[in-house]
């Protein structure tokens, strides 16, 4: 994953999403998501194949009857 | 119950809605000094989008005559509220704050809307909010921002910020706002009014506007940790419209109503603590005496990395923002505010790994809060850094300054909406200036019956939640 987010990256989902922006927009993205982007990258997750998104409501339930 | 007003505007919900019963008020009374206030209020805090007063009058007198027969529809009989203009009643308008929905009218009505007219609840008019409630200041280039009533120069905090300003200057005795990233608890701190999230899951969303699916909740704004209880005991449970309500326990009265005595309070050793104005800083000191003078335990606690998590949030919300808004994005570009506009462009940037990895990872990460908390029931924490900043400095529209501004207004939100948990903000304090200041109070998942046992032990024993704006 990297840990900063190219402008050209950005132009390419746009285009690929059919969605469209400037031509500075791309520059300005890429220096406004970076910092979110970096931090996530750093935890390095190693999260067990078996995880889904569904295991959050599974964790959260469990709560019910504690 | 004796009435600590005569002025129906002054009472809590609470408060109003036993008057109304007991026949010590009727609702017309009631609706009508609303009405009044709201019309004195309006030109300064910008707060409602619609009155709709003809229809509330005509609401309120049908309440009274049903009265007067004895027949009571819910314990919200009579009661006037307003609500965000995102929760839809079939027939009527519903503008989002946004130019894109100008003159569309809901086709449906949201569950919550239909809970709490069934509870006897009628609505005065729409509040004021975020365009998208993708915004947690309270600015508005299409209708005009709304304005704080300590100081109607500073922000309201967003996106719930109608439903913040409305409750603070005592123009409805309670408001539903939706919280994603901060919604309902930066309005709560910035004006000085107490906020339910609720845990995620415990309140249906269905046929409310979305922003973000995995991190949307829907919650009250009300004067007391009483009154968000009563919203709370009409709009939460299950609710076949939206799936994620499926496991949902309806509001548990016997827990809410439990003495504070034995429950553990843990307070943060890092993050939520770190870089406070010194205002925030006392308050928080002098809420944890309040605490411990009940008889509460309270214990340091270290939390897994908060910066991480909020990392996670925003990716999340970014993507399914983007994703909510891509076909108006790519039909009527142009029609969005410029703030709104560039931060749905963010969600472009992130791929689908990223966001899938964020996702996946929601499950270990509260597995990790859990494990780190132990028995400790609430975490108590700032609301935020500093209290309600002025609404020109904050004014950073889609510049270069947006994101980080947004990410440092944002910052002790997030947490709790990545991980589901329910939190309570409540008034604890104010800075030399009589601005309010609000402690958050975060639970564990579907415990939120245990925030109202300790807002209302806390505003047992403080008065914060009683101050009122004075209007100028």
């Amino acid at each position: 994953m990297p840990d900063t987010i190219n402008p050209e990256r950005v132009r390419m989902i746009a285009e690929a999403a059919g969605i469209p922006i400037s031509a500075e927009a791309p520059a300005r993205i890429a220096r406004a998501v970076s910092p979110t982007v970096m931090r996530f990258a750093a935890e390095k997750l190693a999260i067990p194949l078996e995880v889904e998104p569904s295991t959050f409501i599974l964790v959260q339930r469990g709560e019910i009857e504690r | 119950m004796a009435l600590t007003s005569t002025d129906p505007a002054m009472l809590s919900l609470t408060e109003l809605a036993t008057a109304i019963h007991q026949r010590k008020m009727s609702s017309v009374e009631a609706t009508t000094a609303l009405l009044d206030r709201i019309a004195a209020w309006q030109p300064k805090t910008n707060a409602f989008v619609r009155i709709e007063a003809e229809s509330a009058l005509e609401l309120a007198r049908a309440s009274d005559a049903a009265l007067a027969r004895g027949e009571i529809k819910g314990p919200l009989h009579g009661v006037p509220l307003a609500h965000k203009d995102m929760y839809y009643s079939a027939g009527k308008l519903a503008g989002c704050g946004s130019k894109l929905r100008e003159n569309w009218i809901a086709p449906v009505t949201s569950t919550v809307i239909e809970r709490l007219q069934a509870a006897g609840s009628f609505r005065i008019g729409a509040l004021h909010m975020a365009e998208f409630a993708y915004g947690p200041t309270g600015h508005n280039p299409y209708l005009g921002h709304a304005r704080n009533p300590w100081d109607t120069e500073r922000i309201t905090g967003g996106s719930s910020s109608g439903s913040g300003a409305a409750v603070a200057a005592r123009l409805v005795p309670a408001a539903l706002g939706s919280d994603t990233g901060g919604s309902i608890r930066l309005p709560a701190h910035f004006c000085g009014v107490t906020g339910f999230k609720p845990t995620y899951g415990r309140v249906s969303r269905a046929n409310a506007m979305p922003l973000s699916f995995s991190l949307d909740t829907v919650g009250p704004l009300a004067r007391t940790a009483d009154d968000c209880a009563l919203i709370m005991e009409t709009i939460a449970g299950p609710d076949p419209l939206d799936p994620t309500t499926s496991h949902s326990p309806g509001w548990r009265s016997e827990h809410a109503q439990r003495s504070p005595q034995g429950l553990r309070i843990g307070v943060p050793a890092s993050f939520y603590v770190d870089d406070l104005e010194p205002a925030v800083a006392a308050t928080l000191d002098e809420a944890l005496k309040v605490f411990g003078k009940l008889g509460i335990e309270i214990v340091k606690v270290d939390l897994p990395d908060q910066t991480a998590i909020a990392a996670a949030a925003l990716i999340v919300l970014a993507v399914e923002a983007t994703s909510a808004h891509a076909a108006t994005l790519r039909e009527r570009p142009a029609d969005y505010g410029a703030q709104v506009r560039a931060r749905l462009e963010n969600g472009l940037a992130y791929s689908a790994v990223e966001y899938l990895e964020a996702m996946r990872g929601r499950g270990p990460a509260l597995a990790a809060h859990l494990d780190a908390i132990g028995d400790i029931d609430v975490i108590v924490a700032p609301a935020a850094r500093a209290a309600a900043p002025t609404i020109a400095e904050t004014d950073v529209g889609g510049g270069p300054n947006a994101e980080a501004t947004i990410v440092g207004i944002t910052r002790f939100m997030r947490p709790a909406n990545y991980l589901g948990l329910p939190s309570l903000v409540v008034p604890a304090g104010q800075t030399s200036n009589g601005l309010p200041i609000g402690l958050q109070l975060m639970g564990r998942p579907f415990r939120d019956e245990t925030l109202a046992v300790l807002g209302r032990a806390f505003q047992a024993v403080t008065d914060h939640h009683q101050r009122t704006p004075r209007l100028r």
